[in-house]
């Protein structure tokens, strides 16, 4: 699956909240399509490690923070 | 919002994908779900973690050598993040010693095209550690007394 159809079928999900008063749900999907934009022609396989190396860099951002 | 928060929405479509037989959906629904920090790291903003997620996108299109070098000035004196980014150079199969060389080059103002890829590091190291003395040497220097 293309990240494109991904971003589409959460774009329409996000329309759906917002039509049932959840915005911040709809906020937060469309956060999400914003975020994988730039990989709109790749294959969501392909983009799960840019999710995991974000998730790896969180996690040592927080480790220093709380050595501080 | 929490990353959490996010995850709990995509196991949500991923239900309704899995009771609709979209299975390709599904499946990538729940790939972005289960790539999502675990323990402490969900609990971070969403738009922090989203921020970085774009800018690793966007790294991966860039060429290997200007992440790390990205990586290495952001770290500025702290000594953990520059050995993580020092380590993940190291590890990143993709990075030929090419990328190494323009990478010492970048990070530190000059490096020798003959010098092997360990004296590269070895001279990043180096570099580092200078300016983190020079900072501590200027911070003692302020704080003496004249005699």
């Amino acid at each position: 699956m293309k990240v494109s159809q991904l971003r589409a079928t959460l774009e329409e999900f996000a329309t759906i909240h917002e039509g049932t008063g959840s915005k911040e749900k709809a906020d937060a999907l469309r956060a999400l399509a914003q975020a994988l934009k730039a990989a709109d022609k790749r294959e969501v396989k392909e983009v799960i490690p840019a999710f995991e190396r974000a998730a790896a860099v969180a996690i040592s951002a927080s480790g220093l923070a709380s050595r501080r | 919002m929490r990353v959490r928060d996010l995850r709990g929405l995509l196991r949500d479509l991923e239900r309704i994908f899995g009771v609709s037989g979209a299975k390709t959906q599904q499946d990538a629904v729940a790939n972005v779900a289960d790539a999502l920090p675990h323990d402490r790291g969900q609990e971070q903003d969403l738009a922090v973690y989203l921020k970085k997620v774009e800018e690793e996108l966007a790294d991966d299109a860039a060429p290997p050598s200007a992440k790390y070098v990205r990586r290495l000035r952001e770290a500025g004196l702290a000594e953990d993040a520059f050995l993580a980014a020092l380590n993940s150079i190291e590890a990143d199969k993709r990075i030929k010693k090419a990328d190494l060389l323009a990478i010492a080059q970048a990070y530190t103002g000059s490096a020798d095209r003959k010098a092997s890829v360990r004296s590269l590091l070895k001279q990043m190291r180096a570099h580092f550690y200078t300016k983190l003395y020079e900072r501590d040497a200027n911070e003692l220097a302020k704080r003496a007394t004249p005699v």
